[in-house]
């Protein structure tokens, strides 16, 4: 019996439904029990906590917290008007004011979730009002939620970035133009679609004055992305440091400039997200132990050398990975899934010439979108939670969407500029 | 049945004092790691005298913050599964298997717990670097984090051992 085997039991764990931080110890753990190797147990254990004791990865719950306390603090609402006073005159208006206050709310949170529970909550009444189906509301708001994490900052890309010891500025900058094109695609169907089926108009044009106090009151929020972005590149401050930068901006704007928060609802905001990366910090913790075994096993070197055999061609092997990202993306959320094949699949491609950077937003766009892809995509659930509308009838709905998105995906594959203009252009790599 | 539902009481009367004990700290923890990075960046960029101790004190504050909230988390059922399976197994077997996940959920905290305790003894041996204090204290997280979820698991394989119970009576 070979200790490779835990790979498999792995497998077969998260499948039966095991939840992934434990299935992650149970398969090397038993294997090395059943191997005799339990001298290595108390390595397993110590990698969990050197996984967890990492600076770079406290960017995790600043950045959770920021995009809570902007959501909370009732600054959707002005970026939801500032679209609207862009884009609410012309045919389908507010759908594209759904996707555009994604790519804005975008910079705010790196959560597709926080997006599709925050605009969705707003925009999907308002749609239905404006005599928008309502399944056709839902999915919008869930495929346009994908670009969250993928504009900076972003969760996943943090996480991508500690676990593959690869540079969070490259990261967030590379995510800015496919983040861009996901947007602007969802925004071509979306007017196709308008004139099709005679999509209506949500408001008369706004006049340039009326533009200019909606971006008055957007602007505050609209400069976080600015802050976080402009000070890593600057190098003002580490991704850490600007999450905490973003917290605080966060909490000024909100307990002071709109007043929509009180002090007595922080503890419950701040523990909400103390949750949500306590679970995060443990399956990365989980992730690193997880490693641990990978690199005794040798297991990489056998996948790597079985994914060579399939094919010569990068390009093919880009596609069928794709494919295999898809898949996996329809099942696992996001971060669990780059936890899970990053350190497996990444060495792989980087050794056949593919830039990691490149590589990273592959990855990261692929299982993001996967968040909104039946049958277990996320932000389906969540888009029918805020809705009332059966995850069924959502993903029929979002089908659209989700064919331009792969065609992105794709794009993003097979052009690797997409990806990494913006960082070379800022000087991050050669 | 009636030990099965005592225990189960017990547990969930410990784990909801928990839940609030954790919940009143570490919105306190999350606070303080802001707050210390925030100096770390004033210090550093306004007065360009970095400080040594703001970035090990934010990390012990994370860890602290994670280890006290975890076994929550895992009660409300955040940590992520693929449950597809379970979900379209017919009733009695998919109570069955959500009972084996729930008792190797045990085992492995039940493990994890016991390695805790000689990671945090051996804490004392070692110091933090920038300030004086032994890594013990930040260690001792790790028991926390794992005794606490130990704690919840076994109310939720306790869960699933009773629905199972009263399956079996009912058919």
């Amino acid at each position: 019996m070979s200790l490779s085997l835990f790979l498999p039991l792995f497998l077969i764990l998260i499948l039966i439904g095991m939840p992934i931080f434990f299935a992650m110890l149970a398969a090397p753990g038993g294997m090395l029990l059943l191997l005799n190797m339990d001298r290595d147990l108390p390595l397993l254990f110590r990698n969990i906590y050197n996984g967890i004791d990492s600076f770079p990865l406290m960017a995790i719950p600043f950045f959770m917290l920021a995009g809570e306390l902007m959501n909370r603090g009732g600054i959707t609402l002005s970026l939801v008007n500032f679209s609207q006073s862009l884009l609410g005159h012309i045919r389908g208006g507010l759908a594209h004011v759904n996707i555009m206050t994604s790519m804005l709310f975008a910079g705010l949170s790196g959560s597709a979730v926080a997006d599709t529970s925050a605009l969705g909550s707003m925009l999907i009444p308002a749609m239905e009002k404006n005599g928008y189906k309502r399944k056709f509301a839902a999915a919008i708001t869930a495929a346009s939620s994908v670009i969250g994490p993928i504009i900076p900052p972003s969760g996943i890309m943090i996480i991508y970035a500690y676990t593959m010891e690869v540079s969070v500025a490259s990261l967030f900058a590379a995510g800015i133009l496919p983040g861009v094109l996901v947007g602007l695609s969802l925004m071509a169907v979306t007017s196709l679609m308008a004139k099709r089926y005679d999509f209506p108009i949500a408001s008369k044009k706004a006049t340039w004055g009326e533009r200019g106090q909606a971006a008055k009151s957007a602007v505050l929020p609209m400069l976080t992305p600015v802050i976080i972005l402009g000070g890593i590149l600057g190098g003002v401050f580490t991704p850490t440091e600007a999450s905490a930068v973003a917290v605080a901006y966060a909490l000024v704007l909100s307990l002071f400039v709109t007043r929509t928060l009180t002090f007595k609802e922080l503890p419950a905001i701040f523990n909400k997200a103390a949750m949500a990366s306590a679970v995060v910090l443990l399956l990365v913790g989980a992730a690193i132990a997880f490693k641990t075994v990978v690199s005794l096993s040798y297991v990489a070197t056998d996948l790597a050398a079985w994914v060579l055999s399939l094919s010569t061609s990068v390009l093919i092997l880009l596609f069928l990975i794709n494919i295999l990202l898809f898949v996996v993306g329809m099942f696992l959320d996001a971060g669990p899934a780059i936890i899970i094949l990053g350190p497996i699949l990444g060495p792989v491609f980087v050794q056949m010439g593919i830039d990691p950077i490149h590589f990273a937003i592959i990855m990261s766009v692929n299982l993001t979108v996967g968040l909104a892809t039946p049958p277990m995509g996320l932000v389906l659930f969540v888009a029918s939670s805020v809705s009332g509308e059966k995850v069924e009838t959502i993903s029929r709905a979002i089908l659209p969407f989700l064919a331009v998105e792969i065609l992105v995906i794709f794009l993003i594959t097979f052009i690797p500029e997409i990806s990494l203009t913006v960082p070379r252009i800022l000087g991050l790599m050669n | 049945m009636q030990i099965i539902n005592t225990l189960i009481t017990s547990l969930e009367w410990l784990n909801d004092r928990y839940t609030r004990f954790s919940f009143g700290l570490a919105w306190v923890l999350v606070s303080l790691m802001v707050a210390s990075i925030l100096l770390q960046v004033f210090m550093r960029y306004v007065l360009n005298n970095a400080l040594p101790w703001p970035e090990e004190a934010a990390r012990a504050l994370m860890i602290w913050m994670m280890g006290l909230v975890a076994a929550p988390a895992l009660r409300r059922g955040d940590f992520v599964a693929i449950t597809l399976l379970p979900d379209s197994l017919p009733n009695l077997l998919g109570k069955i298997l959500q009972l084996i996940l729930g008792i190797i959920a045990v085992v492995i905290l039940f493990m994890l717990a016991e390695m805790s305790i000689n990671f945090f003894e051996r804490g004392f041996r070692t110091r933090a670097a920038s300030f004086n204090m032994p890594r013990a204290w930040v260690y001792l997280a790790m028991c926390v984090c794992y005794f606490s979820m130990l704690f919840a698991a076994l109310e939720i394989a306790l869960k699933h051992f009773r629905s199972l119970l009263v399956g079996a009576e009912k058919a």
